[in-house]
């Protein structure tokens, strides 16, 4: 579903790393330019909660002290912290029991490797989706598309923009 | 076109007159304080920004400092070079480029890119100096303030293009629309300005870097990883970001870990943040 409009205030911005829950209608939780790195949306259907977070790397075994004060920076840590924060709001906090969607994970033409941290990325999340036996409800991931993403609190509706393409949605 | 753009090149206003003169003491082989206050006293914003620096809380002091010589002597020239080319840029480089249709400009990718490279230095088979690698980077992109203009409403069938691969990157596709691209037009910036030569060089050959003669190419291997680190961890800088394919012989000239990929991603980041929320809280720009 396409939403009708998306408010310019009400926004609630994350950046590389951080993360954010709510659960009032009237805001919309939005991360700029994800090149390699992941955005997890998680909806509460019951609850109307809306949850998101900027995944950089991985894996918190990269940099264990970066795991305290930028937890959702890695995949590992940044998906349990967005359940807490979603608990936060009122959510009961169990992943099983949310709608996942995706966005992200892209790369640079020809990387590979090291230089292909997207895949990497959206491999580690995918491994601990597996792990709680849930899957994405939706999911826009890899190629070399660089994606700002909004998620709208009020529908679950998440849209996709980046310069030169027009609009999509998740 | 191609002339038109040429022509142009002639007419751009430069940086500034004090960075540029301490990009020539920071390549020189003797750079004393003595020269380095020169350019400082007679640059307010510089001036402003030095005793700003060194009155914060980061340095403790009981009794304020006044004096350009006093600031010197402690920050060091390494330090103000890096904020001189970050006040600079931001200045040149922060405004919009409607033509890659990027709203903010390319100032953040292009410092990213710079911290980086000088990170990157670390690993180069030949030796290369990381303060070098920082300017390089943070300068790769300049030509794009020049095609920007010329480019007009190209993004979107640009994109297309590459997606159908009917160009293999970027940087194609703006050679066969204008018959120069943001590389070769950023090299003839440079040498305009009289930059050094391995600044002209890592800015022509950033997206190819295979192709730079073998003096220079570990600088612009190592320009041309740092774009891509740049570009992977936020992707920010237009219709071209991420639409650029990477040389896989970077092997040869850095030796590298994934491990120590992702630890630059890191410090790039973590720089970021830090002088993001200086230029805030000093309103620099």
């Amino acid at each position: 579903m396409i939403p009708s409009a998306f408010s310019k205030s009400n926004v609630l911005m994350i950046g590389i790393g951080e993360l954010a829950a709510s659960g009032d209608p009237a805001f919309e939780i939005k991360t700029m330019a994800l090149g390699s790195c992941v955005s997890v949306i998680l909806l509460d259907p019951k609850r109307k909660i809306g949850g998101m977070v900027h995944i950089a790397l991985p894996d918190s075994n990269l940099q264990v002290s970066r795991r305290v004060f930028k937890p959702g920076y890695f995949a590992d840590t940044g998906v349990p912290a967005l359940l807490a924060e979603m608990k936060k709001c009122g959510s009961t906090g169990i992943l099983q029991e949310m709608y996942i969607k995706l966005a992200g994970g892209a790369k640079v033409i020809k990387a590979e490797g090291a230089l292909d941290i997207g895949h990497r990325n959206i491999e580690a999340v995918k491994q601990i989706m597996a792990a709680s036996r849930v899957h994405p409800v939706s999911h826009d991931v890899g190629g070399c598309i660089s994606r700002t993403v909004s998620l709208e609190i009020k529908s679950g509706t998440v849209r996709l923009s980046c310069p030169g393409r027009e609009d999509w949605f998740i | 076109m191609r002339q038109d753009i040429m022509d142009m090149i002639k007419n751009m206003p430069h940086f500034s007159d004090s960075l540029f003169k301490l990009m020539k003491l920071g390549d020189g082989a003797e750079c004393s304080a003595d020269s380095v206050i020169d350019v400082i006293k007679y640059d307010d914003r510089l001036t402003a920004l030095v005793l700003k620096m060194v009155n914060s809380a980061d340095f403790g002091l009981r009794v304020p400092v006044d004096s350009v010589k006093a600031a010197v002597t402690m920050l060091g020239f390494k330090r103000i070079y890096e904020v001189a080319q970050e006040v600079y840029t931001k200045m040149y480089l922060g405004k919009p480029l409607n033509g890659y249709e990027s709203a903010s400009g390319i100032w953040q990718h292009s410092v990213r890119t710079a911290i980086a490279s000088a990170e990157l230095a670390f690993f180069a088979k030949t030796p290369i100096d990381g303060e070098k690698a920082f300017t390089a980077g943070i300068l790769h992109d300049i030509g794009k303030s020049v095609l920007s203009e010329f480019l007009g409403s190209t993004a979107t069938q640009f994109v297309a293009a590459i997606d159908k691969e009917k160009y293999k990157d970027y940087l194609e596709a703006e050679d066969a629309s204008l018959g120069t691209n943001h590389s070769e037009v950023g090299e003839a910036l440079a040498r305009e300005w009289h930059l050094p030569e391995y600044i002209c060089q890592s800015i022509k050959y950033h997206h190819r870097p295979s192709e730079a003669p073998e003096e220079y190419r570990a600088y612009a291997f190592t320009i041309h990883l740092g774009d891509i680190i740049a570009m992977l961890s936020c992707s920010d800088q237009g219709a071209d970001a991420l639409l650029y394919a990477v040389d896989e012989a970077y092997n040869d000239y850095l030796v590298i870990s994934d491990v120590a990929i992702y630890s630059i991603v890191m410090e790039v980041d973590d720089q970021m943040d830090k002088l993001n929320k200086g230029f805030s809280k000093n309103d620099a720009s």
